[in-house]
């Protein structure tokens, strides 16, 4: 899968991947909307940690192995089986909280929503810029770094898993044993 | 005894009564449950994989197999008739914090899709195991032959002899599964209706001072005109709050109506049989009530693996596999044996967390996943809200004394952390309404990171990824890194030319 990652020899703590994400998760896509208007609905899911002299940008891993999919009580958190992007759905989040104590990059939040039913709060997370349910999109954040610190890229590839050894017959192993 | 414990029973016991209640609970539960199909005339007489229990463990070890295996028999049974559904959603549902069409865990294709044949309902309760056979029994006769066999069954509440006539009484129920939690909450509503019909108010007292026994009493509190919950000892959720923390819940749990009476339990629910509306305190008054929930505690159901022969210690006992001592029966999830990470301690660890965990790891060594991973000892993550109250807890919280434990405690308004430390490593913590980016604190424990090399200040703050140094930071962080990039994100082969060139 592609992934986001922060180079911190780049970052510059000018946050507008914070400001761009904001505004790609707002309903006007309009930046001064989005922080004036929709501060209530809106949020970023990618934070910069520190100041002027060491900061770097954190958002979500997409885990192989997600801690937060693992601790969800309602199945609203889910890893997509063919891309590999974890998401949430909110309409089954009952903001319980698991998923906040259990990622261990802190890079999931629980906001409460204007007339949640008793103040619950729901988990927001990157979501790769997607449709949310565990689609790609173009990450906004990556698109707005203007010192190249956030890049978006193809990951490591995954060793295949080595083939189940049958075993070997008598002549095989007598074969070996003479090779070697 | 403290002034708010002093309040709260005095509160029970209607010294400081005010005037009849006002909430208006809705009449009828109107649900449309998730209900599994009715299972089908014929079962197989024989599965590859043969699962016992629909929840975490069960769900998430189906998955696993079904990863490493496309072709086996996977045959799931339980005694519930529902599709899985998050066991914790219970107190969710009757708060409104969710609703029966978000209940199940998993959409309604999902065994369909993974080819998993569903055998849910009463008559297909497993009744008995034959490990030798290979083959398990279920209520109503049938047989079916396994390859391999997963005991994933939870556990089920227990309640202490030392309370008496519990049992057999309409209006006082356990509150485990969702047929519980349905009568609870249809039974406080109409208990409420009529205690307003008698111009009174309606009371609720939940016997137990647990995870469960608090759940039970928000999500009935907000029915209910009074909730009360009783606890024999000093504190609530003893085993995973300290004494402060404790504290600061109850506090914070009474303005929002849920009381605890601390040091009081019930001694005995008066009469025979039938309803029950007066208890007897073990202090000695006597108080009354409409609905009881009993939630003193969980035993694992160990009945199945026990009457089979399995090796049983305060839980199934299990290898590094999940295997039982029964040849091909594995077991997960809150039923198994846990060995404690930091002290040794053995007992089970009744946790949807753990219990996804084991019944992930069950299921590829189950399907004999190359590389499986394997389970090692482990600790209690916790982590429960209430109303609007965040509460998270780790590792050791009550440190025994003499044994180089440190604590260090962060008071706020209506706030508080608190952090046991041994030799500079960070070994538990309780948090309540403290959860920003608390994972980081699970990361500091689980990789024995010495926090005297961090920032000093940073059990005082929300813990940042930066509080790490630069070489730990990186490979937190860069998952999966492509080795063609350095860590500026040149390409490697470029950097190499031109160092080259220069030379």
């Amino acid at each position: 899968m592609k992934r986001i990652y922060c180079l911190e020899d780049w970052c510059v703590n000018c946050r507008r991947c914070e400001v761009a994400c904001k505004t790609a998760h707002s309903v006007s896509h309009d930046t001064v909307k989005a922080y004036l208007l929709e501060g209530q609905t809106a949020f970023s899911r990618i934070h910069v940690e520190g100041g002027a002299e060491l900061s770097i940008s954190v958002n979500c891993r997409h885990c192989d192995n997600p801690r937060c999919v693992e601790g969800c009580i309602s199945g609203a958190m889910q890893k997509d089986p063919e891309t590999g992007v974890v998401f949430c759905d909110q309409s089954r989040c009952v903001g319980c909280g698991t998923c906040v104590a259990m990622c261990p990059y802190g890079c999931v939040e629980l906001h409460v929503l204007p007339g949640a039913p008793g103040k619950k709060g729901v988990a927001f997370k990157c979501d790769m810029c997607g449709d949310g349910k565990g689609s790609f999109g173009d990450p906004a954040c990556v698109a707005a770094c203007p010192s190249g610190a956030l890049i978006y890229v193809d990951e490591e590839p995954k060793p295949e898993p080595e083939p189940l050894e049958e075993e070997a017959t008598e002549e095989e192993t007598a074969e070996k044993e003479v090779l070697a | 005894m403290s002034q708010i414990q002093q309040n709260a029973l005095a509160q029970l016991l209607g010294l400081s009564a005010d005037e009849a209640g006002a909430k208006e609970p809705e009449t009828t539960l109107n649900l449309n449950l998730p209900l599994a199909p009715e299972p089908a005339e014929t079962l197989p007489q024989f599965a590859d994989y043969a699962i016992v229990g629909n929840s975490a463990a069960g769900i998430a070890a189906a998955e696993a197999i079904r990863k490493q295996d496309t072709e086996g028999t996977i045959l799931m049974l339980s005694k519930e008739p529902y599709l899985a559904y998050g066991k914790p959603l219970i107190s969710y549902l009757i708060e409104g914090k969710t609703d029966d069409a978000h209940l199940a865990y998993r959409d309604a294709s999902f065994y369909e899709r993974a080819n998993i044949t569903c055998a849910f309902g009463p008559e297909c309760e497993v009744v008995a195991l034959d490990a030798d056979q290979h083959v398990l029994a279920l209520a109503n006769g049938v047989r079916v032959q396994y390859g391999k066999c997963l005991l994933a069954v939870g556990s089920t509440p227990f309640v202490p002899r030392s309370i008496k006539n519990w049992r057999n009484r309409e209006n006082i129920h356990t509150f485990e599964c969702l047929d519980d939690a349905l009568a609870a909450w249809q039974d406080t509503v109409a208990a409420t209706e009529r205690a307003h019909a008698e111009g009174r108010k309606s009371r609720v007292i939940v016997v137990g001072g647990g995870l469960t026994g608090l759940k039970a009493a928000e999500a009935l509190s907000h029915i209910a005109d009074e909730a009360f919950v009783l606890t024999h000892g000093p504190r609530i959720m003893s085993k995973i709050l300290d004494a402060q923390g404790s504290e600061q819940l109850i506090e914070l749990l009474a303005e929002r109506g849920v009381t605890v009476v601390t040091n009081t339990s019930v001694d005995e629910f008066l009469g025979e049989e039938g309803p029950c509306h007066e208890a007897k305190l073990t202090e000695g008054s006597t108080i009354n009530f409409d609905v009881a929930i009993a939630a003193v505690g969980v035993r694992p159901a160990m009945g199945l693996a026990e009457q089979a022969g399995a090796e049983i210690g305060k839980g199934v006992v299990v290898d590094e596999t999940l295997a039982t001592t029964l040849a091909d029966v594995y077991a997960a999830g809150d039923m198994t044996q846990v060995v404690n990470a930091f002290d040794g301690s053995k007992r089970p660890l009744a946790l949807w967390t753990n219990a996804v965990r084991q019944g992930a790891i069950a299921g590829a060594q189950m399907a004999e996943t190359p590389n499986a991973p394997v389970y090692g000892p482990d600790y209690a993550e916790n982590i429960v809200d209430f109303f609007d109250i965040s509460v998270m807890t780790c590792g050791v919280v009550n440190p025994p004394e003499g044994e180089g434990f440190q604590t260090i405690a962060y008071q706020g308004k209506d706030s508080y952390a608190m952090f046991v430390t041994k030799d500079d490593v960070l070994m538990g913590y309780v948090l309540v309404n403290h959860p920003e980016r608390a994972g980081i604190y699970n990361a500091l424990i689980a990789h024995h990171v010495n926090i005297s090399e961090l920032d000093p200040d940073m059990l005082g703050r929300a813990p940042r990824n930066l509080d790490f140094d630069a070489e730990t930071r990186w490979n937190r962080l860069h998952e999966s890194y492509p080795t063609a990039l350095d860590r500026k994100g040149f390409a490697r082969e470029v950097a190499a030319l031109d160092a080259r060139e220069e030379a």
